[in-house]
Formats: structure tokens, C-alpha cells, sequence
């Protein structure tokens, strides 16, 4: 159990050194679009909730499990799509990459 | 866990990490939504295979559920789209907290070794932040939406903050006492006991 308890450590402390590096310099205009994006990898709790749902404890579990995975379905769905769909806006004809409202960010 | 399910659940990983680095220019934005949709199918897939992944068709109803409210949510106007934000935060917090409670229940079935001090503080983290995220993120749907019965003005008493605080100490309490006094092994029984 001690080895379990220091290699989820071992992933924990690099995993957030390297969330923060790679978001760091993210581009004003892309924050609303990487929230959404991070909102939809987080869902990747799926995993957890298939794992209960699919297993073999009394039917009580199982349903609260099902409730898990239809909320972070629902995440993963709305969340990419919806992030794709802003991306696809940043790139209307007209306003060029930068939209409007974005001549005062620093890239 | 095969060693396919580990090494599927490590590209998974290593996608994730390119798909936030790919947002951080518009060029490789869309790729990186790319990325990440790869690495969460990956993922489910690799989960849905594992062998004591049993009852497909509860999976099937929940996943198929999941699709028929996220298309619709994500075709919202832009004025909802923070209104979604919450929403989809609610969501998360409810799974979180519903997957700790359902591992605690299973854990406590199978046996106190199951239930070590390390798995229960982690167990209780997830439950109290998730349900935390929950009500706080309906709070904020109900306030952006401009929900009748969530009233616009903030509601305050006298010692607001003595009295969260407060509740929130006990719910710290309680957790420490799980932790350091672990609930004796249950019956496989049909409702939390």
C-alpha cells in the first residue's frame, strides 16, 4: 500500500508541473477555448465511472456509477464540441486569426 | 490491468499533455481538440474492455443518455455559454462525487485492507470537493440563467461565515474521523446500511 501511495505521488507531482508549464504561455485569445478544452479532458473521470458501472457490485452501486457516466459523457460530448466550435469562429473570414477586441493582448 | 490497458491509458496520457500544449497557438488549436477527443475515446475504449467491465448494456444506456444532452448543450448561444460552463462543472463535481462514494461502498465491501488510510483521505477529497463543485456550480447556472426561484441579490445573514465555516469544520471532522477510524467491512446488502 506504501508503494501505491508514493507512485501516485510520483505521477501527481510531475503531472502538475507539467500542467503548468504547458499552459503557461497559452494566447489571450485562446483562454476561453483551453478552459472548455480542460473541462473536457477532466471528464476523462469517465474511466472511473465505467469501471463501477460495468462491475460486479450490488445494483445501487451501479446505478450511482451510471449517473457518473451520463454527467461526464455529457462533459466530454458538449465540452469538445463546443470547443471546436469557438476554435471554428476565431477563424471567420474578415476578422483574421485575432478577433476583435484583441489588438490590446500580448501573444 | 493488461499490459494493453496500461499502455493504451499511457498514449491516452501523452495525448492529453499535446492536445493542452497544441491550444496554445490558434494554428494548433484545433488539433489539440483532436488530440484530446483521441485520448478520451482511447481511454473509454480501453476501460470498456477490461474484463471485469461486465453489463454492456447499462454502459450503452448511460453513454448514449450522455450524447442526447451534450449535442444539444453545445449548440447553445454564445450569451449561455458561461451558464453551460457551470453546468458542465456541476456535471463533473456530481460524477466525482458519485464514483468516491461508490468506490467507498465497494471498497467497504470488500474487506478493510481495501480501505487504507491513503485510498480514504483521497476518497474523501474527491466526494467533498465534487459535491462541493455541485451545489456551488447549480448556485451559478440558476444565477446566470436568471432562474425565477434563485434570487439575483446576494442572500446574507448574520454570521454568514461563522456558520459556513463552521459546517465546514464538522464536515472536516467527520472526514478525519473516517480516516483515522475506518468504518468495519459490510454485507453485500441492497442499500447503504
Amino acid at each position: 500500500m506504501i508503494g501505491e501511495m508514493w507512485s501516485t505521488l510520483f505521477v501527481f507531482v510531475p503531472a502538475s508541473f507539467i500542467g503548468l508549464g504547458v499552459i503557461r504561455r497559452v494566447s489571450r485569445l485562446l483562454h476561453t477555448p483551453l478552459m472548455s478544452l480542460a473541462n473536457a479532458i477532466s471528464a476523462i473521470a469517465v474511466v472511473g465511472a465505467i469501471i463501477v458501472t460495468g462491475g460486479d457490485g450490488p445494483t445501487w452501486i451501479r446505478v450511482l456509477g451510471a449517473v457518473a457516466l451520463f454527467a461526464s459523457t455529457t462533459n466530454i460530448v458538449s465540452g469538445f464540441l463546443i470547443t471546436d466550435r469557438m476554435l471554428k469562429m476565431l477563424k471567420t473570414p474578415g476578422s483574421g486569426a485575432a478577433g476583435p477586441g484583441e489588438s490590446k493582448g500580448k501573444a | 490491468m493488461s499490459d494493453v490497458t496500461q499502455l493504451s491509458y499511457l498514449v491516452a496520457s501523452a495525448l492529453f499533455i499535446l492536445a493542452l500544449h497544441w491550444m496554445n497557438t490558434p494554428a494548433t488549436a484545433r488539433k489539440g481538440v483532436w488530440a484530446g477527443v483521441a485520448a478520451t475515446t482511447i481511454a473509454v475504449l480501453s476501460t470498456w474492455a477490461l474484463p471485469g467491465v461486465s453489463p454492456h448494456l447499462w454502459i450503452v444506456l448511460a453513454i448514449a443518455a450522455g450524447f442526447l444532452v451534450g449535442v444539444p448543450l453545445s449548440k447553445v448561444p454564445l450569451t449561455a455559454v458561461p451558464q453551460r460552463t457551470a453546468l458542465s462543472h456541476a456535471f463533473g463535481g456530481a460524477a466525482a462525487g458519485l464514483v468516491g462514494a461508490a468506490e467507498f461502498y465497494l471498497g467497504r465491501m470488500e474487506g478493510p485492507q481495501q480501505l487504507t488510510k491513503f485510498r480514504m483521505v483521497a476518497l474523501l477529497a474527491e466526494v467533498l470537493l465534487g459535491f462541493l463543485t455541485l451545489t456551488g456550480s447549480l448556485m451559478a447556472v440558476g444565477k446566470l440563467q436568471e432562474v425565477k426561484w434563485v434570487p439575483q441579490r446576494s442572500v446574507t445573514y448574520p454570521l454568514q461565515n461563522v456558520a459556513n465555516l463552521g459546517l465546514f469544520g464538522v464536515v472536516l471532522a467527520l472526514a478525519g474521523a473516517l480516516v483515522v477510524d475506518p468504518p468495519p467491512p459490510g454485507r453485500r446488502s441492497p442499500s447503504p446500511g
